[in-house]
């Protein structure tokens, strides 16, 4: 029997969700598996495989690409490959508004490993995990800051998991770690090393020796500052990588860690694996559509109104099998698929009556369209000269430049496709957005002066 | 090996090395893909390498040699001249022994076909050969039973599409040979070349049983023996680090012999060679030393150019061995070259230009020209005090120099607060064990043996040997230069 209309519309919410999914998920649907010069997993594992002992790589797209569904693909790709996979979020043990400094990344790197090898019950680590060591090392150099050592003593003398909690909610323990740790990189950095060492010989004592061991450190790549402290944050993450991007190299342990789309614009020879934009169109001047790109935005939206809900929501397929409402959702939400849930989801909210009709899809359309609204009319400008050229459009070395074009990749208004090369394009909200406002903002030419007569 | 008529393109050594450089196969995405996919053929597979210019077919046809030796394959290769017939090629193919599917087999143009209307001649004799392959196909599948590499300059693939398309439609891979990319190249590098590049490991850190446990896990792997060389090195250091000198020494040759048998690239011998030079320096095993030195410079004088840093740094290593290992006069001309070479490239106060003025200065010394080397060492410990800060281990180095220098004057006065400063220093940053202070702890009770004063000189003498008692080896020549010194304080007192 089916469900009344406003269960079933709740239903199709909650199934609408943007949640990472692993890919066993019913939900799941390969997006990039069919090639594999363009899929992540690919290249990303490949690496792992091809050097074997250690490596450290760079993983990199817009909040929303699917990067956690992509790394959790890679862990079980990876663990069917017979390697040690460990993954740790950023989120829980950073701030992610705030400034970062080397020390602190050193510092959640080693105590998230710790966490993990502590949840997989290795005695060794157990016995003596991160936090207690990271206290050993405050106590010996910081014996002139007595609040941070009470405050050290309250932290990791207590309960498991502290560490976490504090680092990301007490500025001022970040303050003072930071002051303790500031001059002292090369001696926690050796800390920090020997804690990995150690956890290796744990791994190795445990499962033998022929396992290759993966830390997959994600989420870090949702560091991005307020309206007033975003130059602060692309300041402080640009310097980390800029000058102590060895600190994480981590001996015998393959490392993988998600970074913001915008580093490898401001950190010249970083080497980022990207998780680009599914592509809906070509990149041509008339931007023909992408069949292949329209069809797995499809077969998302096929797997989560499943069982007849398309029909029972968008209403009856026309001759080529597509419903037009979803189509106009797909096509707004320009390859992004965290705009192609939020969109769903508004247009579900706004629904009265199903199917649904053409006006509460606009509604919803415009809905998304007004989060796009950030920008100038200078902004405008420039925007369009990215859509026209599909190129980045900014200076490489003015600061300004490249500090307008980060944010809006951020914001994704300007969108990273790769198809072999790079090329940029705009969000397709933004785009007809800045068309009518370059449009208005055209200048009138000025009539021709005419020649006096003699 | 079957070889056939023709020459393969000479490389002399230099110009093999610079190669290397630009094509870096070891960590090249291209190559890497290339030598995956020959691997993972377990019969005839048509390999089409084409590359920008007729020298790195040849870098890529010996590094393939190599490979396939070294992966128990055997080799068999082609070189097509002018005047090699059509149908050649086939029947040369056609008569080769039943093969592993490890071995390799490789075509490409001889040395002729270089220059002038060579490339053209190059297209019309191809365009023959390709053809009879075409009809030949079926049989050069059945018999060929490993991969076939016909290899040559970018634009060959179309001679073949053209003139052997039967044969191009089972092609396994066209491999499309470019520059690697250089390290800070981002936008440009294929996926694969992300993490090749990733160097940079700490290499005297970390527990070198766990690195060795990992370089025995790549045994028996062919085609990661380089990488386990790599382990060997970095398990060595690791012990010299811990002052764990024999099992250092095993690995680090270990090492060496491993990148020698594999042809490793020359930044990777130079890097192993430097090692073992500089671990045998710290054992005060000098002649091994110098041997390790002058073969690490000579590395580097053919793989790089004349003025590039790692030219400078072998000549200033060579600078750090101790006056009596070697031809005094006949080094000097080298310490100018390298002061000269690093003022220019580097500037008149970069430390590395400042610490080929005091090698210069401390070798004036040694050759006895006290006076002219006095305002060398006081010239680079001014300049480096106030570049790198008073307490920086080159300033400590110069400071003690110029410490040496004023005491073998006569000037005691003088030396004596330098010594003291050089000691406190060191105790400070480096510890009271370290080598240096010990050194420094020497000094000093030299100076107070020479004012006189024999118990301060005999407590200092007895802590330098104490502290070099444990943290040197017996043979050490700084060790039983501080034993001596002891025991001639202790003689005199009786």
């Amino acid at each position: 029997m089916p469900l009344p209309d406003a269960l079933f519309l709740k239903q199709q919410f909650q199934r609408c969700n943007d949640l990472p999914l692993v890919p066993d998920d019913p939900s799941y649907v390969p997006l990039y598996e069919a090639d594999p010069r363009e899929d992540p997993v690919h290249v990303m594992a490949s690496t792992i495989a091809m050097l074997e002992v250690e490596s450290v790589q760079y993983f990199s797209g817009f909040s929303g690409a699917g990067k956690t569904t992509q790394l959790h693909r890679l862990k079980q790709h990876l663990e069917n490959d017979g390697c040690l996979v460990f993954y740790a979020s950023a989120h829980d043990y950073l701030d992610l508004s705030s400034p970062l400094q080397i020390t602190e990344l050193l510092l959640v790197l080693a105590g998230a490993f710790s966490d993990c090898l502590e949840d997989r019950g290795y005695a060794d680590i157990k016995a003596d995990p991160f936090h207690q060591r990271a206290l050993r090392f405050i106590k010996s150099v910081g014996t002139d800051i007595s609040s941070v050592l009470e405050m050290s003593d309250a932290l990791f003398g207590s309960k498991l998991g502290k560490l976490k909690l504090t680092l990301r909610n007490e500025p001022n323990f970040r303050d003072q770690l930071r002051t303790l740790l500031a001059n002292r990189l090369s001696e926690f950095k050796g800390t920090v090393d020997k804690f990995f060492e150690d956890g290796l010989k744990a791994i190795r004592k445990a499962d033998g020796p022929d396992r290759r061991v993966v830390f997959l450190f994600d989420q870090l790549e949702q560091l991005r500052g307020s309206l007033s402290n975003h130059a602060a944050v692309m300041d402080s993450v640009q310097s980390l990588f800029r000058t102590n991007r060895d600190k994480l190299l981590i001996p015998l342990i393959h490392f993988v860690c998600t970074v913001p789309p915008w580093l490898r614009f401001v950190v010249p020879g970083i080497k980022t694996t990207m998780l680009t934009g599914i592509r809906l169109w070509e990149n041509k001047p008339a931007r023909p559509p992408r069949p292949t790109g329209l069809d797995q935005m499809r077969a998302l939206l096929a797997k989560r109104f499943r069982d007849g809900a398309m029909d029972r929501f968008f209403g009856p397929a026309d001759a080529h099998g597509h419903h037009p409402g979803a189509e106009r959702l797909i096509s707004a939400s320009s390859g992004v698929l965290r705009d192609l849930f939020r969109l769903v989801r508004q247009t579900i909210i706004l629904t009265i009556n199903l199917p649904v009709d053409d006006a509460t899809i606009t509604a919803a359309i415009s809905d998304l369209r007004n989060d796009y609204r950030i920008f100038a009319s200078s902004d405008a400008r420039w925007l369009h000269t990215v859509a026209t050229e599909r190129e980045t459009a900014a200076e490489i070395g003015d600061p300004a430049s490249i500090e307008r074009f980060t944010r809006f990749v951020e914001q994704h208004a300007v969108l990273i496709f790769s198809n072999g090369d790079h090329w940029y394009d705009l969000h397709t909200l933004v785009r007809e957005d800045v068309a009518r406002i370059v449009a208005r903002a055209k200048p009138k030419r000025a009539p021709a002066r005419k020649k006096p007569t003699a | 090996m079957a070889t056939a008529p023709g020459q393969p393109h000479p490389l002399d050594e230099r110009e093999y090395a610079a190669l290397q450089r630009r094509y870096a196969l070891g960590e090249n995405p291209d190559w890497t893909a290339f030598r995956r996919h020959r691997s993972f053929c377990q019969s005839f597979g048509l390999f089409v390498l084409l590359a920008p210019e007729l020298p790195a077919v040849e870098l890529a046809r010996r590094t393939a040699h190599d490979e396939t030796l070294a992966a128990g394959g055997e080799w068999h290769h082609f070189f097509i001249t002018p005047d090699t017939a059509p149908g050649t090629v086939a029947r040369w193919l056609l008569a080769l022994p039943p093969l592993t599917p490890e071995s390799a087999v490789w075509v490409s143009a001889s040395i002729q076909f270089t220059g002038g209307d060579g490339p053209a001649l190059l297209t019309t004799v191809w365009r023959a050969q390709a053809a009879i392959l075409n009809m030949q196909r079926d049989l050069l599948r059945a018999r060929i039973t490993c991969p076939l590499i016909l290899a040559g300059p970018n634009g060959m693939d179309a001679v073949l599409r053209e003139s052997s398309p039967d044969l191009w439609s089972v092609r396994e891979s066209v491999v499309r040979l470019h520059p690697a990319p250089a390290a800070g190249e981002a936008a440009s590098a294929s996926p694969h070349a992300q993490s090749l590049t990733t160097t940079g490991y700490p290499e005297d850190q970390g527990d070198p049983h766990l690195t060795l446990s990992e370089a025995e896990r790549l045994t028996g792997n062919p085609t990661q023996t380089l990488l386990r060389a790599d382990l060997l090195r970095r398990a060595g250091n690791q012990f010299a680090t811990r002052q764990q000198w024999d099992q250092a020494a095993q690995c680090l040759h270990q090492a060496w012999t491993l990148q020698e048998q594999h042809h490793a690239l020359p930044e990777t011998l130079a890097r192993t060679a430097l090692g073992l030079g500089l671990r045998y320096l710290e054992w005060g095993n000098y002649p091994e030393a110098r041997t390790w030195l002058e073969r690490h410079r000579s590395i580097v004088e053919v793989a790089y150019p004349p003025d590039a840093p790692e030219v400078l740094g072998s000549l200033n290593n060579l600078a750090i061995l101790p006056s009596d290992q070697g031809d005094l006069a006949g080094a000097e001309p080298l310490y100018r070259r390298a002061l000269e070479a690093r003022e220019r490239t580097l500037g008149p106060e970069h430390p590395d230009t400042l610490m080929s003025l005091n090698n210069l200065a401390v070798l004036l010394k040694n050759q006895g020209d006290l006076a002219g080397a006095e305002p060398l060492h006081r010239r680079a410990l001014e300049a480096q005090e106030r570049t790198l800060g008073p307490e920086h281990p080159d300033t400590l180095t110069s400071l003690n120099n110029l410490a040496i220098l004023l005491f073998q004057q006569g000037d005691l006065a003088g030396a004596e607060p330098l010594y003291r400063r050089a000691l406190e220093a060191r105790e400070r940053t480096l510890g009271p064990e370290h080598p240096d202070t010990l050194a420094s702890v020497n000094n000093l009770g030299s100076l107070r043996e020479q004012q006189g004063r024999r118990a301060e000189a005999e407590a200092l003498y007895a802590r330098a040997v104490a502290g070099a008692q444990a943290k040197l080896l017996p043979q050490h020549p700084h060790r039983l230069q501080w034993e001596r010194n002891l025991a001639r304080v202790r003689g005199k007192g009786k």
